[in-house]
């Protein structure tokens, strides 16, 4: 089983840029360390998989469903259902606490809220995520978010992602803004969690390479992506 | 749905100062148009309130606004007079139940003055049936007796015994004036928020004795004035009066009797329904009225433009909100259902607001308003037609957030997921 099949993809914006991939095979349960310099199409890279972006040409499936062939509207629902996102900072909502920033995709995917449901209830799953990434007093899960420290944001952030098992998880330089060791205390607590099913599959996307060998593979964004345009 | 509403009102409340600004200045327009309105709906109540529980005002053949203008509202003079004896006819016609001569022309320190029957005081309605109420003293009996609208004796402090001088003509600074023959101020009425609170009443005879030694409309010569003893004894039957209000046995009869009157041969004459004449001359003096709903309403929209702009304004700095719900699971429409969810919030708060300042100031002030403009303000639950004017609101409000909502929605489609600082 395949997480992702990319197959003869193209993708143009305008005239000016373009990428290409030509094959791109990940199984289930593989953890993707993908590194890349600003402007190796990244952030294309991962519209195109969120389902965001359309490719002008070839197939993009995902758990073995090619979202090409979705609706606009189809591809929100089956990203709400089946990826969670971890981005590099400021990823909480200022306004809502700490659990209801965990809670919120099962607010908004149903089968992320029955997963979470089956798990013990969504407050209870989230509190148990929280818990094993290290935010464990009660004291933290009710203060405004914005009173955290940003390695306690992305951890709370992970939570979310992780919550109601998406079979995809998708973490665009969640550590940048961490020290070298928060950062390395991070991966680990979120490969921990990731590990207690065998069949979540991990996208991580940084240009720092120190934290590749934490990765069961590597893959260069400059190796994968042919640029085409001129311009850039 | 129920998310979204949670998150479009979490969102509003962190950004607080601006959003309760926005609502407040919702509530400011909505307090306006509805005082406005009620303004409106009390003041027509009360013009049309003048008046009533008669069945028609007759007068010397003019228009009937006119008429109702110089009769009713003391405003202008007549310029012809109805015959003693025509008015006789009428009282004594088999249809007619009762009958209130008016006598007008002549005034003091500007108010005017009406020469009357006694029976003025126990016949007279206005408002919902009301009759007028003595505050003080009694009702004329005298020649030379007066009784003053409440407005004078507030005005000019007058109590009652006190003498009064009546000038001839409705002049503020009258050149000639009766003061060989004062009145005494027998009583005071109530409050009634109509014209009457600005007339001093006084008898037919009295009317009749000040001018009793006048000669066409010309003060006495010298010499030829006659004193208070000796008018006393003359007889004081006018010659003519200005107006007459009629009751009839049925109200089934207005209309032919009516038309007998403005076919009368021995003079001309016209009667008029005075709710009818109201009703026209309400739609006359009305356009002041309805520049003033109109501006309420531009107020209103100036609310709403402020709301549309305080929610555009926010867009640029909430992409990275409107990415983190896409991020987790959020469509490009619920982001739109969310700026209108924001807008709807604003504005029904803001209506809410609104009403809140409309009754607490109509609850502070109805005592005041009472006392001072004869105005009853009730508190009562919105009309249909201000709950009309409230779902036009929310409505309006929905049209107005539908561009932020769309740019919202734009900015989501086209940043989807990437967060840009």
């Amino acid at each position: 089983m395949t997480a992702l099949q990319i197959s003869n993809l193209k993708f143009a914006w305008g005239e000016k840029f373009s990428i290409i991939i030509d094959n791109l095979a990940i199984a289930t349960g593989e953890h993707i360390f993908l590194q890349g310099p600003s402007g190796s199409g990244k952030t294309t890279l991962l519209g195109l998989i969120g389902g965001i972006l359309e490719p002008s040409q070839g197939k993009i499936e995902l758990i073995g469903r090619n979202i090409c062939e979705l609706t606009g509207s189809e591809r929100d629902t089956f990203r709400a259902d089946h990826i969670g996102f971890i981005f590099q900072m400021f990823n909480l909502l200022p306004y809502l606490s700490v659990l209801e920033n965990v809670a919120l995709p099962c607010r908004f995917s149903k089968i992320r809220a029955k997963k979470a449901e089956d798990a013990g209830g969504v407050k209870a799953e989230a509190r148990r995520l929280l818990f094993n990434l290290g935010l464990s007093t009660d004291s933290i899960l009710n203060r405004p978010v914005v009173e955290l420290s940003v390695g306690q944001q992305q951890r709370v952030a992970a939570a979310r992602a992780l919550i109601g098992s998406p079979e995809i998880i998708v973490a665009d330089e969640p550590t940048s803004a961490l020290d070298a060791e928060t950062r390395s205390t991070f991966i680990d607590l979120l490969f921990h969690e990731v590990n207690q099913t065998k069949d979540t599959t991990v996208f991580f996307v940084s240009h720092d390479s120190s934290l590749a060998t934490k990765f069961s593979r590597q893959l260069s964004l400059l190796d994968l992506i042919k640029q085409g345009g001129t311009n850039l | 749905m129920n998310t979204l509403l949670t998150l479009a009102r979490k969102s509003l409340w962190n950004r607080r100062a601006t959003a309760i600004l926005t609502a407040g200045s919702i509530a400011v327009s909505v307090a306006l148009l509805f005082t406005v309105e009620k303004i409106r709906i009390t003041s027509k109540e009360a013009f049309e309130n003048t008046i009533s529980d008669v069945d028609l005002l007759v007068g010397a053949r003019t228009g009937g606004v006119q008429l109702l203008l110089y009769s009713v509202f003391r405003m202008g003079n007549a310029t012809n007079n109805v015959s003693w004896e025509s008015y006789q006819q009428f009282k004594s016609h088999p249809e007619v139940k009762w009958t209130i001569p008016m006598s007008l022309g002549d005034s003091h320190y500007g108010f005017r003055v009406l020469g009357t029957s006694p029976e003025y005081f126990d016949l007279y309605r206005f408002g919902r049936r009301r009759s007028l109420q003595l505050s003080e003293g009694k009702k004329f009996s005298d020649v030379f007796d007066a009784v003053i609208g409440a407005d004078i004796a507030k005005e000019l402090g007058y109590d009652v015994g006190r003498k009064i001088i009546l000038s001839h003509g409705v002049e503020q600074v009258s050149f000639q004036s009766h003061d060989d023959k004062p009145f005494t101020i027998v009583g005071i009425l109530e409050k009634t928020g109509t014209p009457v609170d600005r007339t001093v009443h006084v008898s037919l005879a009295g009317i009749e004795a000040i001018h009793a030694d006048w000669q066409d409309g010309a003060p006495p010569r010298p010499g030829e004035s006659l004193s208070t003893e000796a008018v006393r004894k003359m007889d004081l039957t006018p010659k003519s009066i200005t107006a007459f209000l009629i009751k009839l046995n049925s109200r089934i009869g207005i209309f032919s009797v009516r038309k007998e009157i403005n076919e009368y041969r021995k003079e001309a004459l016209l009667a008029v329904v005075p709710g009818l004449t109201l009703q026209e001359l309400w739609d006359t003096v009305s356009v002041a009225e309805k520049a003033l709903v109109l501006i309420s309403f531009a107020v209103v929209f100036g609310g709403l433009f402020g709301m549309m702009t305080m929610l555009l304004a926010a867009l640029n700095e909430r992409r990275r909100e409107m990415a983190i719900l896409r991020s987790v699971g959020a469509r490009s429409l619920h982001i739109f259902l969310m700026l209108l969810l924001e807008a709807e919030i604003l504005v029904i708060s803001g209506c809410l607001g609104g009403l809140t300042i409309v009754y607490l100031g109509i609850f502070s002030i109805r005592s005041w308003v009472q006392t001072n403009f004869g105005m009853y303000l009730p508190i009562s639950a919105p009309s249909s037609y201000e709950f009309m004017l409230l779902g036009l609101l929310v409505v309006a409000g929905g049209f107005v957030g539908v561009v932020p909502a769309w740019r919202a929605y734009q900015n989501s489609v086209g940043d989807g997921l990437s967060i840009r600082v």
